[in-house]
């Protein structure tokens, strides 16, 4: 069918459709014979001209009622005027009468030239008016009035001055009484014609001014509406004209919407849209020619898509199908209606759905074309792989406007590549499990493929190495040496050579490549296998080296090695150092048995052959020192140990030793034996010298810094010495000062303990919430400020001793503790769970009566009754007084030696003062003051200033008291403390301190200070 | 005879029923548990004090701290007498501008 390409609208064409037509649009005036531009611009006219003609009647009538109003003014005008001229004359005759009176010519003659003139105006002013034209007819005396006016006044005027300056000043008065009183009445006169005219002209005007109002209240309105209706009239013919074709154009549009082909569209008329209509008509009659024929091609295509070998489906752009051939519907087993929208979502497999749904739906969103492949479900419920295409039908903006689909099945052939690809999986893994880099070169020499470990032992990835040539990290071998193994291997040699493979960050290793090349279709491949064998070659260095410091042993130590075959009875390796100890040349082959035997010292040479044999043989291992004499006639002494080695089965293989060259050891020796026994002697002799030193030593150091020979020092001694050997717990009492820790000390380096640790820990000096952890150790993160493991005194002390002084300052809860430890031997750190056991003696000391403490309770009994195992008093230094003079010697010897003072005697009243004081401090107290005159004594005799002492020394201290005995309440104690403290402001020690005035050792008042928790230094400046 | 190292540092925290926080230190205030104290003071949001009551040893560190923890507001409870001067004399250094 052909259409052609441009329509010829024509009056004969419309006439042609017109028995066709439905609906006939007929327009009665022809207007669509003028085009549509030209019909609207006469309506416009046509309606402009008929406003300007209302506009014209408007006007005219408006100046029908302004004519009435103009004769009315301007008789007003007229009337006003003559009253004027009537004024004038008024004023002319009294101003003139009083100017004669005067007497006064010029002035008189001034103001009678004024006044003249002021009437010449005003009366031609009124007969300007009077003279103007009017529509009423005037009465002729007003005009001869005026006249009279005009021609009299100026000459009556004019004689009056001509009479003042005559000096008739009454013949002035005269006249201007009597002839100028006959102006002003026709004057008079005038004003009441005139007056009675206006008064008539008003009348009229007013009256001719109601009607032209009337009249224009009516022909306004009618005007105004004929004009309206003119410009309706023509509107809606023009509106006409054009909207009834347009809406049989759209009744037309809708029912070919419809698909009713058979609808026509006929307006008559030349104009624009008689022309549209047409060329619609036309155009339905080949849309519907078209139709028809897409109607037989649709079907011819649906038998085609039904028929063909494919599953064919559309659908709309928004992803819904809209149709679905037979034979996919057949496969699925699905009807249409099941299958359109989308329902064939249904014939997909569970695990392909999700993934082939996002694909469309990726494919709509882009307009791309989609290809994927999918399960799908057979009628028979059987899944069948599809390959599934997708593309879009655009239009000519790119509007996507279908989607058409096609699938094909592909289940065989994708089983066939799934079985492809799994035999390819195995193989792969089996070369990537490879312990060597394969690598398979086409011709070229360039890779094609290679398995995982070439990538890894290279650091490339695969798709980086296929495509290289090989020669790209092999760092040992130029162009010319690799084309020369791609010939010999193409050639059918198989290639096996040591190179250098380079790694991508640079780093180089060996590596031992076989390469063989073969025959892949038409094309020859080579399959090349790189060993990486840098472990061999650092075993091979290692070995190298190994040899090289082996021989060079050898040499440092005269030692040589060789092996022997019990089979060949021959030797079957020499080391060098073998050649020459033996004396043979390096350069010649191994010796013969029978020559080695002949350089063996005949002497011994039958009992070195008996003992080879004996290895040899029987496979025992053998040693001989022999000599041997070289050609020379050099005898060396040979040291020499032999080794058989088994075969598996059960014979023996080789045997293998060693000789060593022990001339100069051999020499030597005697010379060791002599000085040896020499040693020995001496030995002995130190020994003894070291016994009787140590003996010496102990006895001199055994009660170190325990000075004196009193009774009572002696007795402690004597059990100090009893009690030190044993591992039994000393509790040691004693005033503050006498001493303790040295008495303790003294136990420990008695004892078997004295190599091992002496830990001394003052129970007082620590802060009570510490104490624990002081003693048994902590664990990190104990408590805060536990940031690291503390090994307590009783671990550190493991094996030796622990001196726990001020024992009676321990809180009840350590004492449990401390209890445990004694009985048991073991404790746990604070923290920990772990139990530590330990060996370890304990020594108490306290200057405080326990058996009073444990009375009032701030000390366990049963700890009393453990530590109290050996008890050791101390006596306080005013029960030795023998033993002062020799203390005082001893501690004036350390300090002059220490201050450099040749201090050689002590004063007479000093030493009295010394014998006779009490000492409440004890041996620490003497020290102190020894010390302190030491520094202060200039000459070579020790003096002492008796101040120092304590003038309240008479009564002696004793054992400090419990707390609680100490005051009655924490009050009271405070009291009594802060009262001494004040006394000796702040002071705590010393023979004026507030401990002496107490009569308490210094460090149990500071205990108690600090748990009163009073401020010594308050007092300082009291 | 075997000497142990640095004496242990051991700080209790105690809330009071006004919601103030009393730290209670036993022990020295030196090395390594300077750092320790100035941590545990920084985590402090509460009204803070020191209770040095059970304090027996404060190297030039740990005075500094307390010197600086007093300046800040915190309340140095049962002082040792010999810390309460060298406390102060810093403070009157720092106040004076002296290089202490």
């Amino acid at each position: 069918m052909e259409f052609s390409d441009s329509i010829e609208i024509t009056e004969a064409a419309y006439e042609r459709y017109d028995r066709d037509r439905v609906i006939v649009f007929t327009n009665p005036l022809q207007l669509g014979r003028a085009k549509i531009g030209a019909r609207l611009t006469a309506a416009f006219v046509a309606i402009v001209v008929s406003m300007i003609a209302a506009d014209a009647v408007a006007i005219w009538q408006f100046s029908r009622i302004a004519a009435p109003d103009r004769r009315l003014a301007q008789a007003d005008q007229t009337s006003l005027s003559v009253l004027r001229v009537q004024l004038d004359l008024s004023i002319f005759r009294e101003n003139l009468t009083a100017l004669a009176s005067t007497h006064d010519i010029r002035q008189f003659t001034t103001e009678a030239a004024a006044l003249k003139q002021k009437f010449t105006e005003d009366v031609a002013r009124s007969e300007e008016l009077l003279g103007s034209p009017v529509d009423t007819e005037q009465d002729p005396a007003i005009r001869s009035a005026i006249e009279t006016l005009r021609i009299m006044l100026p000459s009556q005027l004019d004689t009056a001055v001509e009479l003042a300056s005559a000096g008739d000043w009454a013949a002035v008065r005269l006249r201007l009484q009597d002839q100028v009183q006959a102006l002003l009445n026709v004057s008079s006169l005038l004003v009441e014609k005139v007056g009675r005219e206006v008064s008539q002209q008003r009348a009229e005007a007013i009256e001719s001014s109601r009607r032209a109002r009337r009249q224009l209240l009516l022909v306004l309105p009618a005007t105004a509406l004929l004009t309206l209706l003119i410009a309706v009239a023509l509107g809606w013919i023009a509106t006409r004209s054009i909207t009834d074709p347009l809406s049989e154009l759209e009744t037309g549009a809708r029912a070919l919407a419809q698909g009713d082909f058979q609808h026509r569209v006929a307006i008559r008329g030349k104009d624009e849209l008689a022309q549209l209509g047409r060329a619609f008509d036309d155009t339905t009659r080949r849309l519907a020619a078209l139709y028809e024929t897409l109607r037989a091609n649709e079907a011819q295509l649906r038998l085609t898509i039904d028929t063909i070998p494919a599953y064919v489906w559309s659908a709309l752009p928004d992803g819904s199908v809209d149709f679905i051939n037979q034979r996919w519907l057949k496969f699925g087993g699905l009807s249409m209606e099941e299958g359109l929208g989308s329902g064939w979502e249904t014939a997909l497999h569970p695990e392909d759905h999700a993934d082939f749904v996002q694909k469309w739906r990726e494919a709509i969103a882009s307009g791309k074309p989609m290809e994927t492949e999918a399960r799908v479900r057979r009628a028979d419920g059987q899944y069948r792989w599809l390959l599934i295409r997708n593309v879009p039908l655009q239009d000519e903006t790119g509007r996507i406007v279908k989607w058409y689909g096609t699938s094909s099945d592909i289940d065989d052939r994708k089983r066939a590549e799934e079985e492809l690809r799994a035999a390819e999986t195995r193989f792969r893994a089996f070369v990537d499990h490879a312990t060597d880099a394969l690598f398979v070169h086409d011709e070229r020499g360039f890779i094609v493929d290679v398995n995982r470990r070439a990538c890894e032992s290279l650091g490339y990835t695969r798709d980086e190495l296929i495509g290289m040539s090989p020669f790209r990290f092999d760092a040992a071998l130029d162009d010319a040496a690799v084309q020369r193994l791609i010939e010999r291997g193409s050639s059918g040699e198989n290639v096996a050579f040591e190179s250098l493979h380079r790694r991508k960050d640079g780093t180089v290793f060996p590596v031992e490549v076989t390469s063989r090349w073969f025959w892949f279709g038409d094309h020859q491949f080579a399959l090349s296998l790189a060993r990486d064998i840098t472990r061999r070659k650092r075993d091979e260095e290692a070995l190298r080296r190994s040899e090289y410091y082996l021989t060079e042993a050898q040499k440092l130590s005269h030692t040589g090695s060789w092996a022997f075959s019990p089979i060949a009875k021959e030797y079957i390796y020499w080391s060098d150092e073998m050649y020459r100890i033996w004396g043979f040349d390096l350069r010649q082959s191994l010796p013969a048995l029978e020559a080695v035997a002949d350089r063996v010292h005949p002497e011994d040479r039958e009992r070195v052959l008996e003992s080879l044999n004996k290895t040899v043989r029987e496979g025992k291992d053998s040693a001989n020192e022999y000599r041997i004499r070289l050609p020379d006639g050099t005898v060396k002494h040979i040291f020499t140990r032999r080794h058989a080695v088994f075969a598996l089965t059960g014979e023996i293989n080789e045997c293998f030793g060693t000789v060593m060259d022990v001339t100069e050891q051999h020499q030597s020796r005697a010379a060791l034996e002599n000085a040896f026994q020499e040693i020995q002697e001496l030995k002995d002799q130190l020994y003894k010298e070291n016994l009787a030193l140590r003996e010496e030593v102990i006895r001199a150091s055994m009660f170190e810094e325990i000075v004196g020979t009193s009774k009572a020092l002696e007795t402690v001694l004597s059990r100090v010495g009893k009690v030190a050997p044993t591992s039994s717990t000393v509790l040691i009492t004693g005033e503050t000062g006498t001493g303790k820790e040295l008495i303790a000390r003294a136990i420990h380096k008695r004892s078997q303990r004295s190599s091992r640790a002496f830990v001394s820990v003052n129970c007082a000096a620590l802060a009570p919430s510490l104490i624990s952890s002081e003693l048994f150790g902590y664990e990190k993160g104990a408590f805060t400020g536990a940031t690291q493991r503390h090994v307590g005194r009783f671990e550190l002390a493991d094996g030796g001793t622990i001196f726990l002084d001020e024992v009676g300052e321990l809180p009840l809860e350590t004492q449990l503790l401390l209890l445990r430890v004694l009985q048991e031997r073991e404790f746990e750190r604070v923290g920990g769970t772990q139990s530590i056991r330990v060996d370890v003696r304990v020594i108490a000391a306290t200057n405080r009566d326990l058996r009073a403490a444990m009375t009032n309770g701030s000390f366990r009994e049963d700890l009393f009754y453990r530590l109290n195992v050996f008890p050791i008093a101390v006596p306080p230094l005013r029960e030795r007084k023998d033993d002062i003079l020799m203390l005082v010697e001893y501690f004036v010897q350390r300090y002059a030696t220490r201050a450099s003072k040749d201090i050689r005697s002590v004063g007479r009243k000093t030493l009295e003062l010394f014998q006779t004081y009490d000492w409440p401090g004890n041996v620490r107290e003497l020290q102190n003051v020894v010390e302190r005159s030491v520094i202060l004594t200039t000459g070579d005799v020790l003096r002492v200033d008796e101040s120092w002492f304590s003038k309240d020394s008479s009564e002696p201290p004793s054992l400090v008291q419990a707390p609680s005995t100490l005051a009655a309440g924490q009050r009271e104690e405070r009291e009594i403390i802060e009262a001494a403290l004040a006394e000796t402001r702040g002071r705590v020690s010393g023979p004026s301190g507030a401990a002496a005035r107490l009569r308490v050792p210094r460090s149990t008042l500071e205990s108690r200070i600090r748990a009163l928790k009073i401020d010594k230094s308050q007092f300082k400046f009291g | 005879m075997v000497r142990p190292g640095n004496m242990s540092c051991k700080i209790e925290r105690v809330l009071n029923s006004n919601n103030s926080v009393v730290l209670r230190v036993s022990g020295g205030i030196e090395g390594e548990h300077v750092g320790t104290l100035r941590e545990v003071l920084r985590q402090e949001e509460q009204e803070v004090a020191l209770d040095l009551a059970e304090v027996n040893l404060v190297d030039r560190q740990g005075v500094k701290l307390l010197a600086v923890s007093e300046a800040n507001g915190i309340e140095l409870r049962n002082c040792p007498g010999y810390v309460r001067e060298w406390v102060s004399r810093m403070n009157r250094n720092a106040n004076s501008g002296k290089e202490h």
